[in-house]
């Protein structure tokens, strides 16, 4: 198994190989177009320009290759096929690559691998990795992903003030909907921890039809901490409907395994079922 | 002398006219409907690529030759012509770079676009969807990708908007073209078969459940299978089927398509109606409210709509409803 610490130590190692690859081919491009003229007068500056770009193209074609070694393992960390993922991701980050955006991407992907595997603070740990390198253009894209995942890990792992940070950084952001998701998961999940109720209850209808577009854990689980929210403002109500809700998606049991605060929403969880039985 | 109008031949006569004067090659198309199909199908074809690379080979070549020809020129002349031959091999990758960054712009333009579709239909905004759908397959795709997704999502407008026959046209067209992967074909078939009910195309439902049982399906496309099965138990009368189908799906309907477990309570509840056994209806009809409003649900599935009335639904909170 990749350990943290040697994954992050190669990503930074073939960055930087990787940069100064790119850096003597810029040089051996401007070399090509002056210096024939001057010191050998039998080459051609076009053959020799010739010569670099053919070098260039093959580089970039074996990076192109290297990104899609890993581009399964998203799909292959969510079937639960850990091993196939780790495999994949190791064999991106032991490839060469002219492209930054690459290798940040197969560091993110561990990050994930590591998330589902829940060794949430090795996760946070590899997040913040990506985040502290220079992303540019072509990985900027991960840069959203990369912070919900570390608010996401923090919050797992119990560092409250680390997601409040992560999720800071969020806040203002043109975010796309599956990432709207996760923040709001996120969000619900940090808010409750540290109690701020009414803020949770606002706007709760948007938050709920939210809630509805998630996975049936994430969606079970934000609507019960909501139903918490409801109860603690006295809107009984309200909080009796999503807590409702939430048992339907999910057995409250597992519910209150992952969150003891929704004990409760359901103080014999354990015992029974809320969900009606079928016969 | 004032010319009689004669309502057949005068200039008034706009039929008239119209036959009279051949049509101008100019003349702007005839007016489509909205998600005119057949048109979208054949006007979203990608064109093909210019071939850029050989454009760029070409160039190398054609300069290189140049530069071999002059390179009998002595002196100074000889120092000029590599210079030049030089500038021009820079400006040809040059041009090759800029018109590949343009290219790449274009189809990241439509893949956002694509992809803002998607959240759309998420969010269960149809018509903007719709709209953005008409658009764009209206001209060229750049990619067949792009184009193959745009489908996927007119499909399942189309369905929305209960026109199932063209939802089938757009699903058969896309798995002809054998250009999606095994994962997302297993949905679009599931989606065919479901369409084929709602058109009680039930033989050829029939036979597409059965194809989709053999490939073995996992995981929530086991999930959309158990629904598709379910829905065709109820269409066909078969309550009893359903009710014992239900007991054992539940577990991985739960588990994978979250709020549309509703579709199956709501389903189940039909078919405890049929048989009369009104209490574990009412039951379950109050859990399919809870996750989705009735209407919607007599939406997807119009024999729901028995229900309305009979059985009361959950009631959500006022600001939910």
């Amino acid at each position: 198994m990749l350990s943290t610490a040697s994954a992050i130590s190669r990503l930074r190692r073939d960055l930087t190989l990787g940069a100064l690859v790119k850096g003597l081919l810029v040089l051996a491009a401007v070399a090509a177009l002056v210096l024939p003229p001057m010191l050998a007068p039998q080459v051609h500056s076009a053959a020799a320009l010739m010569g670099v770009g053919v070098v260039w193209l093959a580089l970039t074609y074996n990076s192109a290759k290297t990104s899609r070694l890993s581009a399964d393992s998203p799909a292959l960390i969510a079937a639960g096929e850990y091993d196939r993922a780790e495999a994949q991701i190791a064999a991106a980050l032991g490839t060469f690559s002219l492209f930054r955006a690459v290798k940040l991407q197969a560091l993110h992907h561990l990050a994930l691998l590591r998330y589902g595997q829940k060794r949430y603070e090795d996760a946070a740990t590899l997040s913040r990795a990506v985040l502290n390198q220079r992303l540019g253009t072509a990985a900027a894209p991960l840069a959203k992903p990369a912070r919900l995942l570390l608010a996401d890990s923090m919050l797992e792992a119990g560092d409250v003030r680390g997601a409040y940070d992560a999720l800071r950084e969020l806040a203002g952001q043109r975010l796309s909907l599956p990432e709207v998701l996760k923040l709001l998961a996120a969000q619900v999940d940090y808010e409750s921890r540290v109690g701020a109720w009414d803020r949770l209850t606002h706007e709760a209808m948007t938050k709920v039809q939210l809630a509805e577009l998630m996975s049936t854990p994430a969606a079970a689980r934000t609507q019960a901490l909501l139903a918490v929210a409801f109860r603690r403002t006295n809107r009984s109500d309200f909080a009796d409907w999503l807590a409702a809700r939430a048992a339907a998606l999910v057995d409250p049991a597992a519910l209150v395994a992952e969150r003891p605060l929704l004990a409760e929403l359901w103080p014999a969880a354990g015992a029974r079922s809320v969900v009606p039985s079928i016969t | 002398m004032a010319v009689p109008f004669n309502p057949l031949f005068g200039p008034y006569n706009a039929g008239f006219v119209s036959q009279a004067v051949p049509p101008s090659p100019a003349a702007p198309p005839a007016p489509r409907g909205f998600l005119d199909v057949p048109y979208l199908l054949s006007a979203s074809e990608p064109r093909r690529p210019v071939p850029r690379l050989w454009f760029f080979l070409g160039g190398m070549l054609l300069v290189m030759a140049s530069s071999a020809a002059f390179s009998g020129v002595a002196g100074s002349g000889r120092l000029a012509v590599e210079i030049f031959s030089g500038m021009l091999m820079a400006g040809l990758m040059a041009a090759v770079v800029a018109a590949s960054a343009a290219a790449v712009r274009r189809v990241r333009a439509q893949q956002e676009l694509i992809e803002g579709v998607g959240e759309l239909l998420q969010l269960r905004r149809w018509a903007e969807a719709a709209g953005q759908l008409d658009r764009f397959l209206s001209a060229p795709a750049r990619t067949a990708g792009l184009r193959v997704q745009g489908l996927i999502y007119l499909g399942a407008v189309l369905a929305r908007y209960q026109r199932f026959g063209d939802a089938l046209t757009v699903y058969e067209h896309v798995l002809a073209a054998d250009a999606v992967d095994a994962g997302t074909a297993y949905g679009l078939r599931l989606g065919r078969a479901m369409a084929m009910l709602r058109e009680d195309h039930l033989v050829d439902a029939d036979r597409a459940i059965s194809e989709l049982k053999r490939a073995g399906p996992t995981g929530t496309a086991a999930a959309g299978l158990a629904l598709v099965e379910l829905y065709r138990d109820v269409k066909t009368g078969h309550a009893d089927d359903a009710v014992t189908r239900f007991a054992k799906v539940l577990p991985i309907v739960r588990q994978h398509l979250g709020h549309r477990a509703s579709d199956a309570w709501g389903l189940v509840a039909r078919a405890y109606d049929v048989l009369g056994r009104t209490a574990d209806a009412a039951a379950a009809y109050r859990t399919a409210t809870l996750l989705a409003p009735a209407v919607e649900l007599s939406r997807r599935y119009p024999e729901l709509l028995k229900l309305e009335g009979r059985y009361e639904p959950t009631y959500a909170p006022p600001e939910a409803a």
